[in-house]
C-alpha cells in the first residue's frame, strides 16, 4: 500500500470528536517525519524524501511537493537548519540538520502523535455495544 | 515566525537572492534524483511539479498579501504617473481639504483636549472659591491636609522686566514655594522655587525663567544661572528654567518668569497684598489625595471658605451678609487641561470651524469621486480584460482603493506639511487678553492619528463607489467598444448629477455660514457703543510707576493734556482710569437716598475716573446735566456723571442730576451733575452697566494709571510717535505702553468673531470654486457626449439661444436641488451657531437667498462656457462626427 501524504489534499473527519485540537495535524505529522529522520544525521531534501521512503517499509510516500514547503517552514521555524554541502556522490547539495530546538520540538511532537494514536485505537478496539449504552 | 526574516523578504534584492537560492537547491535535487533514477526527466517525473514547490515553498516565507499589497502600491504610483494632472488636481485638493482639517484639529487638540504636562493633572483641582486672599490661601492649606496633598496659589502680572537692556513687558507668575512640587515640574536647568525660597519673612530674591524667555534673551546660555533679572527694577537671581513643554496652568498664556510670592510687597512697591485680606488676586490649585474624590473634598473645604468669609467680615457685619456666606460652596473644578479662558471663549468658534472644515472634506471628497468616476469611464476597457483573463473581482476592487489610499495619503502627507504653519497663521488671529496666545499646535501623535483616519475615509468615500461602477456590468461590450464608453449612460448621467447636486448643497452651506459670519462680524464692528469712535486715539501709561505723588502728578497730568493740546491735528483731549477695551475695571458700593438694596449685589456700580470734557472729548451723548469742566477739578469738588442704567437703576422714577450718591465703604458723597447714554466700552455683546465717572481726586487717593484719550482731526494714522515724543518731553520717565486707535481697541475683543468671518469666507469660497469647478466638469462632459443630439436639434431648426437655454435649464435644476438639500442642512443647524453670533438671527431668509444668489452666479459662470460650447456646435460637423 502507498499513501501519498499532502497535507491540504486529505480531510479528516471526527477530528474534533477526538478533542485534538490540531487542525494541521497532517502537517505536523510531516514535520514530525522530518524531524525523526534528521535525527540520524544532516540529509538533503532528497534524501529526507528517501529516507521516509524506506524506513515506512515503503509504504509513505512524500511528495516532494508537499516536503519541500515543509523544509522552509521547519527552517524559519528554527528546528533545522541547512547548509550547502558535498554529497557522497560528489555533488554539491542542501543538508538540512536538526538543532536543538528541533530536537525539543521533536520530543514534544513525539508525545502529540502518541496521544493522538492511542486516542484513535481507544476509538477503534471499543466495543460498539458498550458505547452505545 | 520572526518579522525580521519576513520583513527582509519584502526587499526586491532579497527576494531575487531567494529565488536563486531556491532554483538552484531545486537543481542539485533533481541531480541527485537523476543519479539515482537514470535520467532527468525521469527525475523530475518521480519529483513532480516543482515549480508548484517552489511556489509554496516560498509562500511560507513570506506575507503573501503584504507583497501583493506592495504590487498594488507599485501599480498605482504608475497609473497615477501616468495621469499627472489628474494625480496634481486631486493631491492639491485632497492636501487643501485635509490640511484645515489637521490644522483645525491641531488647534482643537492644544486648546480643548491635551492634558497638562505635569505628573498626574487628573488629580489637580482648581478651588472655585469666593474668596482668594493670600489669608484665603493659608487658611485653605492649613485645614485641607485631610484631602489635598497641598494646595498652591499663583497670580500672573505683566509688569516691566530688565535683563540688562532697558525694561520691557513680561508676564510674571508670582508662586507660592509648592507651586512646582505639587504640580511635579522640575527644572530643565538649576533649581525650581521651593517652599525655603518662598519664606514670607525673608524670600529669597530668586527668578526661575521659561523655556521661551531663555532661549529669546539669553540664547539658551546656560551659564544665566546666578545671573540678575530685575523685575521692577528689583534684582532677582536666575535659578533655574522650566522645562520647554511647561507654560504653567493656563492654556494659551505662558509666564515669562516664575517668582516667589512673598516677593510681591517687594517687587511692587507701596502695594501690599499679601497681608490684605480683602485683596482677592489669587488662584487656588490644590493636588487631590488619593482615595478621595473632588465633591468629597469640596464639601470638606466648603467650611473652611464660610470661616475665611466669617472672620474678613469682623464682627460686625450685618445678619444677612453672614446668612448669605454662609449658603455659598466651594467648588473643584478639574484642571487636568488646564484652566483657560482662551477655552472658554474659543470651544464653540473652534467646533464650528471644525465642522465647516469637515463638510470642506466632504465635499473635497465629492469632488475627486466625480473625478474618479470620469475616470473609471475611460480605464472600463483596461478592467474588463483584467477581469476577462481571470482577475477576482474583489482583488480588483482593492488595486481601485489602493490607488485612492495612495492618492489620499499623497494628499494627507501635504495636508501635513501646510497644516502647521496654517495653525501658527490661525493662532496670530487670536489675543488673549490683549496679548499674542502660546500654544504649541504642532503635528503630534493624536493629530497624525486624526490624519490617518481622515485620510481612509477620504479614500472610501472618494473612491469606493467609482471602483464599484467601474466593474459593473457584462463585461463583453466594454470590450467591444474599443474603449469608449458604452451604454448605462442615462444611470451614469444621474449619478453625475446627485453628486453636482450634493456638492452645490455643501457650498451653499458653507456660503451661508460664510455669509451669516461676515454679517455678525459688520454688525459688531459697526455697532453704536455709545461714542464716537472715529479718529479716536487711547495712549495707555502709567502714571503710578513714574513714581509721582498726588500732587506733581496732577500737575504733570495738566501738562501733558495742555502739551498733547498744541500738536497739529489734535482736537481734543482728555483722560479716564479705565480706558476702553483695556480689560481693566472696578466695581464699588453706591448707596442712594431712598433707593433700598434687596440683595448685596444691587449696590454695586462700575467707577472710572475721567478728565475734564470726557464726555465730550470720547462724543458721548449726554441725555441730561452737563460734561465735566476743569471746573470740578478745583478744590474738593465731587462732581459725578452716571449712565442711564446706572441712573434707572438707582435714581428710578426720579432726576438723578443734582442727586447724592455716596461711594464706597467711606461712603464719600458725590453729586451727580450729567447723565450720559449707556456706553458698552470692555464688551460689544454684554448688556450695559450700571456706571458711575468720578472727577476730582480726593485727598488720600493715590495716582491712578492713564489713558489719555485724544479726538484727532483727521485720520490718527501717524500721529503714534509725534504723541509718544510730546508725552516724552514732559517726563521722559513716563512709561507709554501702547497708543491705539479706538477702532483697534474693540477690533482685539473681537478677535474670535473675526476668526470665524475669516475663515468661514476662506472655506465658503472654496466651496463655491469646488463647487465650479465640479458644474463646469458635469457640464463639459454631457455637452461632448450630446453633441450629436445638438446637432440634430440644430439641424431641425434650434436656435443658439435656445440651445444655451437648454443646457442652462439643466445647470439651474441641479442649482435648485442643491439649494434645497443646503437650505435643510443650514437652517438644521442654525441652532449651533446662534450664542455665537451677534445682531442677526440665524434663520433670517434672507441671508439663505444671499447664499443661494452667490451659488447660482458662480454656478452660472461656470456653466457658460460648456453651454457656449454647445451652442456653437456646427449641425454639420456634428452629424459627421459619428
Amino acid at each position: 500500500m502507498i499513501l501519498t501524504l499532502r497535507p491540504d489534499s486529505i480531510r479528516l473527519g471526527g477530528m474534533k470528536k477526538l478533542q485534538l485540537q490540531r487542525t494541521d495535524l497532517l502537517q505536523g505529522t510531516l514535520d514530525l517525519l522530518v524531524l525523526r529522520t534528521l535525527i540520524f544525521g544532516p540529509l538533503h531534501g532528497y534524501g529526507i524524501a528517501k529516507a521516509i521512503h524506506q524506513t515506512s517499509n515503503e509504504a509513505l510516500r512524500i511528495e516532494f511537493g508537499s516536503l519541500y514547503p515543509a523544509l522552509r517552514r521547519l527552517e524559519l521555524k528554527g528546528w533545522i537548519s541547512s547548509k550547502w554541502e558535498t554529497s557522497d556522490r560528489n555533488r554539491k547539495a542542501k543538508f538540512y540538520r536538526l538543532t536543538s530546538a528541533g530536537k525539543r520540538q521533536l520530543v514534544k511532537e513525539e508525545s502529540k502523535w502518541e496521544q493522538f494514536v492511542a486516542a484513535m485505537s481507544g476509538v477503534l478496539k471499543s466495543d460498539p455495544r458498550v458505547s452505545q449504552s | 515566525m520572526r518579522w525580521s526574516t519576513r520583513l527582509l523578504y519584502l526587499l526586491p534584492w532579497e527576494r531575487r537572492a531567494e529565488d536563486r537560492e531556491l532554483d538552484e537547491e531545486l537543481q542539485s535535487i533533481v541531480d541527485l534524483a537523476a543519479d539515482d533514477l537514470g535520467s532527468q526527466s525521469a527525475a523530475r517525473r518521480a519529483l513532480g511539479n516543482l515549480t508548484l514547490a517552489k511556489e509554496d515553498a516560498r509562500a511560507v516565507s513570506k506575507w503573501a498579501w503584504l507583497e501583493s499589497v506592495f504590487a498594488d502600491i507599485q501599480y498605482a504610483f504608475r497609473v497615477l504617473r501616468r495621469e499627472p494632472s489628474f494625480t496634481a488636481i486631486a493631491v492639491v485638493t485632497l492636501g487643501l481639504c485635509i490640511g484645515a482639517n489637521a490644522a483645525i484639529f491641531s488647534l482643537i487638540d492644544a486648546v480643548l483636549l491635551r492634558t497638562l504636562p505635569v505628573r498626574e493633572p487628573a488629580r489637580l483641582m482648581q478651588l472655585e472659591s469666593s474668596t482668594a486672599s493670600y489669608f484665603a490661601w493659608q487658611q485653605f492649606s492649613a485645614r485641607s491636609g485631610e484631602w489635598m496633598t497641598g494646595i498652591l496659589a499663583t497670580t500672573v502680572e505683566v509688569r516691566d522686566v530688565d535683563v540688562g537692556g532697558g525694561p520691557f513687558r513680561c508676564s510674571v507668575d508670582l508662586v507660592t514655594g509648592n507651586y512646582f512640587d505639587l504640580l511635579g515640574v522640575t527644572a530643565a536647568h538649576g533649581r525650581t522655587i521651593t517652599p525655603e525660597d518662598d519664606r514670607r519673612a525673608s524670600p529669597a530674591p530668586v527668578v526661575v525663567l521659561s523655556q521661551r524667555f531663555w532661549r529669546h534673551y539669553f540664547a539658551s546660555d546656560v551659564s544665566v544661572l546666578g545671573r540678575t533679572v530685575r523685575v521692577q527694577g528689583q534684582p532677582l537671581s536666575v535659578i533655574g528654567i522650566a522645562p520647554a513643554e511647561f507654560f504653567g496652568i493656563e492654556v494659551g498664556q505662558s509666564p515669562d518668569l516664575w517668582i516667589p510670592l512673598s516677593l510681591q510687597p517687594a517687587v511692587f512697591p507701596n502695594q501690599n497684598w499679601l497681608d490684605s485680606p480683602n485683596t482677592n488676586f489669587l488662584d487656588f490649585i490644590g493636588r487631590l489625595r488619593p482615595g478621595t474624590n473632588a465633591q468629597v473634598a469640596a464639601d470638606a473645604l466648603t467650611p473652611v471658605m464660610i470661616d475665611i468669609n466669617v472672620t474678613r467680615l469682623g464682627p460686625n457685619a450685618r445678619i444677612a451678609s453672614l446668612e448669605r456666606i454662609k449658603k455659598q460652596r466651594l467648588r473643584l473644578l478639574s484642571l487636568e487641561r488646564g484652566s483657560s479662558i482662551l477655552r472658554d471663549r474659543f470651544s464653540e468658534p473652534l467646533k464650528l470651524v471644525f465642522g465647516m472644515v469637515g463638510v470642506g472634506l466632504l465635499l473635497g471628497c465629492l469632488n475627486l469621486m466625480s473625478l474618479q468616476l470620469a475616470r473609471a469611464r475611460e480605464r472600463r476597457r483596461e478592467l474588463s480584460i483584467r477581469l476577462a483573463i481571470g482577475a477576482g473581482r474583489a482583488r480588483v476592487l482593492r488595486q481601485l482603493l489602493t490607488e485612492s489610499l495612495v492618492l489620499t495619503i499623497l494628499g494627507a502627507s501635504l495636508g501635513l506639511l501646510l497644516s502647521g504653519p496654517a495653525a501658527n497663521a490661525l493662532l496670530v488671529m487670536i489675543t488673549l487678553r490683549g496679548e499674542p496666545v502660546v500654544i504649541t499646535a504642532g503635528i503630534n501623535r493624536s493629530v497624525l492619528g486624526f490624519v490617518c483616519l481622515i485620510a481612509v475615509a477620504a479614500a472610501l468615500i472618494s473612491g469606493l463607489l467609482p471602483a464599484l461602477r467601474a466593474m459593473r456590468g457584462p463585461l463583453l461590450p466594454a470590450l467591444q467598444a474599443r474603449g469608449r464608453s458604452a451604454g448605462a449612460g442615462h444611470e451614469r448621467k444621474r449619478l453625475g448629477r446627485s453628486l453636482a447636486c450634493v456638492q452645490l448643497g455643501l457650498s451653499l452651506f458653507l456660503a451661508a455660514a460664510a455669509c451669516l459670519f461676515s454679517f455678525s462680524l459688520q454688525k459688531l464692528l459697526r455697532y453704536d457703543i455709545g461714542l464716537n469712535r472715529s479718529n479716536l486715539v487711547v495712549s495707555d501709561m502709567n502714571t503710578t510707576e513714574a513714581g509721582y505723588d498726588l500732587t506733581h502728578g496732577r500737575f504733570i497730568v495738566a501738562r501733558i493734556v495742555e502739551r498733547l493740546n498744541s500738536l497739529l491735528g489734535v482736537k481734543a483731549v482728555t483722560y479716564s482710569q479705565n480706558g476702553f477695551f483695556t480689560g481693566r475695571n472696578s466695581s464699588q458700593n453706591v448707596y442712594v437716598d431712598g433707593f433700598e438694596p434687596v440683595q448685596d449685589s444691587d449696590s454695586s456700580a462700575w467707577l472710572d475716573r475721567v478728565g475734564p470734557h470726557y464726555f465730550t472729548t470720547i462724543g458721548a451723548t449726554l441725555v441730561a446735566g452737563r460734561d465735566v469742566t476743569e471746573e470740578d477739578f478745583t478744590g474738593s469738588r465731587r462732581a459725578a456723571v452716571v449712565s442711564e442704567s446706572f441712573a434707572r437703576h438707582f435714581f428710578q422714577q426720579r432726576n438723578p442730576v443734582g442727586g447724592i450718591v455716596y461711594v464706597g465703604e467711606k461712603k464719600e458723597a458725590w453729586e451727580v451733575v450729567g447723565i450720559v447714554r449707556d456706553m458698552r466700552v470692555d464688551n460689544v455683546r454684554a448688556t450695559p452697566r450700571r456706571w458711575i465717572y468720578l472727577t476730582n481726586y480726593q485727598p488720600g487717593d493715590r495716582m491712578w494709571g492713564l489713558q489719555f484719550l485724544v479726538r484727532t482731526s483727521g485720520a490718527p494714522l501717524g500721529l503714534e510717535n509725534s504723541l509718544r515724543q510730546a508725552i516724552q518731553q514732559v517726563d521722559p520717565r513716563l512709561p507709554v505702553r501702547s497708543i491705539n486707535t479706538a477702532d483697534e481697541l474693540l477690533n482685539r475683543t473681537l478677535d474670535r468673531d473675526r476668526l470665524l468671518a475669516f475663515l468661514a469666507g476662506l472655506f465658503g469660497a472654496l466651496a463655491l470654486a469646488i463647487a465650479a469647478v465640479g458644474i463646469y466638469g458635469l457640464l463639459s462632459y454631457e455637452v461632448t457626449k450630446r453633441t450629436n443630439e445638438v446637432g440634430i436639434r440644430m439641424a431641425l431648426g434650434a436656435t443658439r439661444s435656445s440651445i444655451l437655454a437648454l443646457v442652462l435649464r439643466e445647470v439651474l435644476l441641479v442649482c435648485a436641488v442643491g439649494i434645497t438639500l443646503g437650505s435643510i442642512a443650514a437652517l438644521a443647524c442654525s441652532r449651533l451657531v446662534e450664542k455665537v453670533v451677534f445682531g442677526i438671527e440665524p434663520r433670517n431668509p434672507l441671508l439663505l437667498a444671499a447664499a443661494a444668489a452667490i451659488l447660482v452666479l458662480v454656478a452660472l459662470v461656470a456653466a457658460w462656457f460648456p453651454a457656449r460650447r454647445a451652442a456653437s456646435v456646427d449641425p454639420m460637423l456634428a452629424l459627421r462626427h459619428e
